[in-house]
């Protein structure tokens, strides 16, 4: 019970360190901050269908561009404001990640992959060439802040930071709830084993279409944000180099936890500020880090602390959650086994 | 109108059998050690950057270059096999997919902080002559990259077919554990695959910069590709990839002549999505599920 006291107390703790850290802290850092909470919502969404479905998707980023377009054309063509746009951003990406989700789902593994990479480029693709619409390769300009609000100017970065603070806090409860619930069990018993979800009566299909819609709907969210934040999208934002960056967050954190892709967000986005010097190889590090996680730490650094604890503990052994579901396809050289 | 057709014919004939390079040795690294090597693009490019540094700094011979950088490649893939996909060998497929992405992040912008970006062109060494084949031109360089290319997959496919290291390869892709009880050398049949794969990449990448520039970011087109073509032809199957790969390179071609140079990798992800609609193992299945 005392466990729980803890937990709640440090839940707690991080809130009001969370709501009072603007205060404090310069610009530029609120400015990282902010670039951290809409990563994470996105890495939550994403974490949704990577760690807890085990389907490993390179469409998220091409979703997020999605809301971030929508949002953008919506309030500076359409003349809706920003409080109206956001949750259609939303919904808009939802469906999307719907109409995808329908062929997309049909694939396993590697498939579902490259399927869903394809459909993260033709959307980037697609951006790029709808000149008339999303401005090509010039991207979209001068997309307006989010208007005033209970007395919160939001063209002030620390400002926007309360809105950001709340968005993800939102996004981060309703993955927990879900995670929770019938449909969120039945998404982790996929991961682990398909077949036997499908076998015991998961109606597998249905799981998997929600949870991508859904998480489709969160990257939409945290791409109206985006836009909104910075005020100026292009196509250059959503490559899939992009898309590698938040899957690292996800996996180097520790997929499947709530807590996981938080911690990998933070750690990525701080770790070149903190290496200022060598921050020119922050893709080199960033791949070698990509690397070194899949072979030594599979659990990302939440799996790291963990087991750290549970030493201590005594030899409680940490429970290792496979990362990905397995399959090894049996193949062959067809082109030399048919002669 | 006609002269323009046939000039596509035979322009996409040239960069099909370039993907075809690229993809014979990422799918016969998938076939045998059941390993996505997304890096292989960036192995393309070091490839390229041998050739570079051997005929425009140390003025070698270009074919002598050509050679040196499939070795060398071929060393490093080597090297790549046995220091990171070894280690991950009877882990989820998903785990070397994801290494070897890190991989090739690692790879190319370390490249590019050493080199800088830029245009760099390898010399050719043909001559300005053209052939004329039905009113369509074609240069000694592009005929050069056709032999070439035709004469290695044929002999990958000699060796594979006729040699005992080619039949140690199809015992192995076949089944692992027997073979290696047949006294196959898992580890250095494995090892050998990766180097050859990278050799036929660093091949291809040679070829292509001394056709254009040699850049260190060169390599993610092509790695993407060859993993959408042998996806569309059959994860495994060589011929799949070597259809797959003509396939690629005419649908490229045609639809910049008939609609916009822009909407070409567009084309290559849409027939790959219809195809595994259609035909979820790929054109030539290699795969069994």
């Amino acid at each position: 019970m005392s466990n729980k006291r803890i937990k709640i107390g440090a839940i707690f703790l991080t809130l009001v360190i969370l709501l009072v850290m603007p205060l404090f802290l310069d610009l530029y850092l609120v400015h990282i901050l902010n670039q951290i909470g809409i990563m994470v919502i996105l890495t939550a969404s994403l974490n949704l269908m990577v760690g807890y479905t085990g389907q490993l998707s390179f469409a998220h980023i091409g979703l997020f561009a999605v809301g971030a377009y929508t949002s953008a054309i919506l309030t500076t063509t359409a003349g809706f404001s920003f409080w109206t746009a956001f949750p259609i951003a939303a919904i808009i990406a939802g469906i999307f990640g719907f109409i995808i989700g329908l062929p997309v789902l049909r694939f396993k593994t590697h498939f579902f992959a490259i399927v869903t990479m394809a459909f993260g480029e033709i959307i980037r693709l697609t951006i790029y060439n709808l000149r008339d619409l999303t401005g090509g390769p010039n991207g979209i300009y001068n997309i307006p802040f989010p208007t005033n609000f209970f007395g919160l100017d939001f063209a002030l970065r620390e400002h926007f930071y309360y809105l950001i603070l709340v968005s993800a806090i939102i996004v981060i409860l309703l993955v927990k709830f879900l995670i929770n619930t019938r449909t969120g069990r039945a998404m982790i018993a996929i991961r682990e084993n398909e077949n036997f979800a499908l076998f015991v009566g998961i109606n597998t299909w249905r799981v998997k279409i929600f949870a991508f819609t859904i998480s489709a709907a969160i990257a939409g969210f945290a791409g109206s944000l985006y836009a909104h934040y910075n005020s100026y999208i292009s196509p250059y934002s959503f490559t899939i180099s992009e898309s590698v960056s938040v899957l690292l967050m996800v996996i180097i954190g520790g997929m499947g936890t709530i807590i996981g892709p938080i911690l990998g967000t933070t750690f990525l986005t701080f770790l070149p500020e903190l290496l200022r010097s060598v921050s020119e190889y922050r893709m080199v590090i960033y791949g070698g880090l990509l690397v070194l996680t899949i072979m030594f730490m599979r659990d990302g650094i939440l799996g790291v602390i963990k087991s750290i604890k549970f030493k201590k503990d005594g030899d409680k052994r940490v429970k290792i959650e496979k990362p990905l579901p397995s399959g090894r396809e049996e193949t062959t050289i067809a082109g030399s086994e048919r002669n | 109108m006609a002269d323009q057709i046939m000039q596509s014919i035979l322009n996409g004939l040239v960069s099909g059998s370039i993907y075809g390079l690229m993809a014979i040795g990422f799918t016969l690294v998938f076939g045998i050690m059941h390993v996505i090597n997304l890096a292989h693009g960036e192995l393309y490019m070091l490839g390229a950057f041998s050739t570079f540094i051997m005929v425009g700094v140390y003025q070698l011979n270009f074919f002598v270059a050509i050679a040196a950088a499939m070795l060398i490649v071929g060393c490093l893939g080597f090297l790549i096999e046995r220091f990171i996909f070894r280690p991950l060998r009877n882990t989820p497929m998903l785990n070397t997919l994801l290494a070897s992405i890190g991989l090739s992040i690692f790879i190319s912008n370390l490249v590019l902080k050493i080199a800088g970006t830029g245009m760099r062109s390898i010399p050719s060494p043909f001559s300005e002559k053209n052939f004329e084949i039905f009113g369509a031109v074609i240069s000694t360089h592009r005929l050069m990259v056709l032999l070439l290319t035709g004469l290695l997959v044929g002999l990958l496919f000699w060796i594979i077919k006729f040699t005992k290291f080619g039949r140690s390869l199809r015992a192995t892709s076949q089944d692992q554990d027997a073979s290696a009880l047949m006294g196959v050398n898992i580890n250095l049949t494995y090892g050998i695959v990766f180097a050859i794969s990278a050799g036929m990449a660093a091949m291809a990448g040679g070829l292509i910069g001394s056709l254009y520039v040699v850049d260190p970011t060169m390599g993610l087109g092509p790695g993407l590709k060859a993993f959408i073509i042998v996806i569309l032809g059959g994860m495994g199957s060589i011929v799949g990839a070597i259809a797959g790969a003509f396939i690629m390179g005419y649908a490229e071609t045609f639809t910049s002549l008939f609609w916009s140079a822009s909407y070409q990798d567009l084309v290559g992800y849409i027939i790959l999505i219809l195809v595994l609609l259609l035909k979820p193992n790929g054109l030539f299945g290699g795969v069994k599920r």
